[in-house]
């Protein structure tokens, strides 16, 4: 396969701390293809965010720091860039969209001159055709209502301004854009809406997507391939195809079976028991293992690796490994 | 709200000023006049009225603009108050300038650097500047930079040898219109010390409200989407985050200009400023009605007008913020 446009390896961001150090983002392997979408899945807290405002150079350091392993844009390591060199990257090779629509646009500046603002710190050219191209980016996400570049934010709805966002985004036409949460502040009706235009602009720009979500329907629909997080670590990594119809991780299991799905009845949805580990203080061995109902002795004390399962399918797992697991009770097939 | 605030302001000054024990015949004829004499002109200066006729007497004369006589000098007031006013402006005026700038300046890099030692550095220039006297700062400044340093002029507006006909009583702009760049010279050396006395106290007070402000604005999402696009460090400060993080430091600003207006009696005492502040505290002493009432009068109007300039600010800061649409 040709170069990955995002290729993450062994990637480390830890917080100092003066309670102690938290380890956000603990050896990440992650790699996003020209084109490609890409889902990011974990609960809150698990360094999905982390990771991805790592891959924008947005994380605060300190009390951040890298640790080790590298980010790389077709070919260029990020992590040790200087902040001249970020803001050539940011907006125009890389772009990010957030989950809080309503906060993440400027209350005090016309969204004409926030967009216009993104093209002329990339692009040479005059004003006049700044504004021409804002409409025209406003048009591709949607908005074709008259005067729109004058408005301000809180004259617009929610789901308006995400797509302003979206509109902001992609005005440069960046190689990969990162989405964080995109829809989770937004009405049901209005989710639909922003992932039916990512996915369109995805196909009709080629701008590669790293979606990063706790919602795996929004990960079913749009994605091509999904990377499963806990607790700072990648547990599982597949095509969208495979992850749903064949999770081999536990972690993913649980994910999997706590979606309430309308042609069975429940009683009580199914829940992964336990909390998410506390950063400062994370299990031995495998970090999943306290809530793991498959947990072995080895479990406890051994951390295992990211095993290559065929079919650019891995899961970190004990239960895979045929010699120090015990492939019996290999939990391949999931009941529901 | 302009009005109503101009009448009860109007009220309480005439008041307090009628309370004020001892009468405006006895400060100008002396301590040892005779009661008949006291009296006539008592009686020609309708100081024997009942209060409420005096007073209306004041606002009937005060809508036509008519704003009383001084006592002293026989001059109207309206006509009189023009020199020290201007004087008074442009002090505060330089002294503001010179408080937004470094307040401002001080307050976000402190921000920016929040819990470094520029930052803790930068407070303790502020708490320094708060806390220190303006009657203290003006003399050391005359010590060290007037007296030790020669540097700067300790008092008075411009030197007196100068030859110089006032227009609009504001030097800069009369320097500026005559062309005359001596006296501009030296009316800008005269400034640097009293305005620099003036404007510690609100620089302080600018560059603590500065840094708060900026600490939350810089936290906000749209700063982190500014960074996310590949604005600048400068312009992401300056640009994106000062306009959301100027309302309260617009209001600041507003309230401590209204209060320089007024309240500069200390620095212009010791510098010898002929200003609005020192007018008035000689009306007071001379018990002379007219000028105190009519002086306080119209510090309080402008006191209003800047309150109600940065009202109007507010809105074209914010766009969030409009006036009369429900």
């Amino acid at each position: 396969m040709a170069e990955p446009l995002l290729d993450i390896s062994e990637f480390r961001m830890y917080f100092h701390t003066e309670k102690g150090v938290v380890k956000a983002v603990d050896g990440v392997d992650l790699t996003v293809h020209e084109g490609e979408v890409v889902g990011l899945v974990g609960e809150s807290g698990c360094g999905k965010s982390v990771t991805s405002l790592s891959v924008m150079g947005l994380v605060p350091q300190p009390p951040g720091k890298v640790e080790g392993g590298s980010i790389r844009l077709t070919g260029k390591d990020l992590t040790h860039l200087r902040q001249r060199e970020w803001q050539r990257i940011r907006g125009n090779d890389i772009s990010m969209i957030f989950q809080e629509p309503m906060t993440s646009l400027n209350p005090v500046f016309t969204i004409g001159d926030q967009i216009v603002e993104a093209l002329q710190k990339h692009q040479k050219i005059s004003k006049k055709e700044a504004k021409k191209r804002a409409g025209e980016a406003l048009k591709e996400v949607g908005i074709s209502r008259k005067g729109i570049l004058g408005e301000y934010p809180h004259q617009l709805s929610g789901g308006m301004r995400q797509r302003v966002m979206i509109a902001m985004a992609m005005v440069c036409r960046p190689k990969l854009l990162i989405a964080d949460e995109p829809t989770t502040a937004l009405d049901v009706t209005i989710q639909a809406q922003i992932l039916d235009l990512m996915r369109r602009l995805n196909e009709e720009t080629g701008t590669a997507i790293l979606m990063i979500t706790h919602d795996l329907g929004v990960v079913a629909e749009m994605c091509d391939r999904v990377v499963v997080m806990y607790a700072g670590e990648v547990v599982e990594k597949a095509d969208v195809k495979t992850l749903f119809q064949d999770p081999r991780h536990p972690y993913t299991q649980g994910l999997l079976k706590s979606i309430p799905q309308l042609d069975k009845r429940f009683d009580r949805l199914y829940s992964i028991p336990g909390n998410v580990p506390d950063p400062r203080k994370m299990p031995e061995g495998c970090r999943f293992s306290p809530r793991c109902e498959f947990a072995k002795d080895i479990c406890m004390t051994q951390k295992p690796d990211l095993l290559d399962l065929g079919k650019s399918h891995f899961s970190r797992c004990w239960l895979h490994d045929e010699k120090k697991g015990d492939a019996d009770r290999d939990p391949i097939t999931v009941t529901t | 709200m302009l009005i109503p605030v101009l009448i009860g302001m109007s009220v309480i000054t005439f008041f307090i000023v009628h309370a004020i024990p001892g009468s405006p015949a006895k400060a100008l004829l002396g301590e040892r006049a005779s009661p008949e004499a006291l009296h006539q002109l008592e009686e020609k200066m309708g100081l024997n009225d009942p209060l409420y006729i005096q007073y209306f007497n004041y606002i009937k004369n005060l809508l036509q603009g008519d704003l009383g006589t001084s006592i002293q000098t026989g001059q109207p007031v309206s006509e009189e108050i023009i020199p020290y006013l201007a004087a008074t402006f442009e002090l505060a005026l330089f002294a503001m300038v010179i408080a937004v700038f470094f307040g401002v300046n001080l307050g976000i890099f402190s921000a920016w650097r929040q819990n470094s030692s520029v930052d803790y550095l930068s407070m303790v220039i502020a708490l320094i500047g708060v806390s220190m006297p303006v009657f203290w700062l003006g003399l050391m400044e005359q010590w060290i930079f007037a007296q030790e340093l020669a540097w700067f002029p300790s008092s008075g507006r411009l030197d007196s040898r100068l030859f110089f006909e006032p227009v609009t009583h504001f030097y800069f702009l009369d320097a500026l219109i005559q062309g005359d760049f001596v006296v501009l010279q030296d009316a800008l050396k005269h400034m640097v010390l009293p305005a620099v006395a003036l404007g510690t106290i609100p620089m302080a007070i600018i560059a603590r409200m500065t840094r708060s402000s900026m600490l939350e604005v810089l936290r906000s999402d749209y700063i982190r989407t500014a960074r996310a696009k590949g604005v600048g460090e400068l312009l992401i400060i300056y640009k994106h985050a000062l306009k959301n993080a100027l309302i309260p430091i617009v209001t600041v600003f507003g309230l401590q200009m209204g209060l320089l207006l007024g309240g500069a009696i200390l620095t212009e005492t010791i510098f010898s400023w002929p200003g609005v502040g020192r007018y008035l505290y000689d009306a007071i002493h001379a018990r002379d009605y007219a000028v105190v009432q009519s002086g306080i009068l119209v510090v309080a109007t402008i006191f209003v007008l800047i309150n109600l300039i940065v009202d109007l600010l507010y809105a074209w800061i914010d766009p969030r913020i409009q006036y009369g649409k429900e």
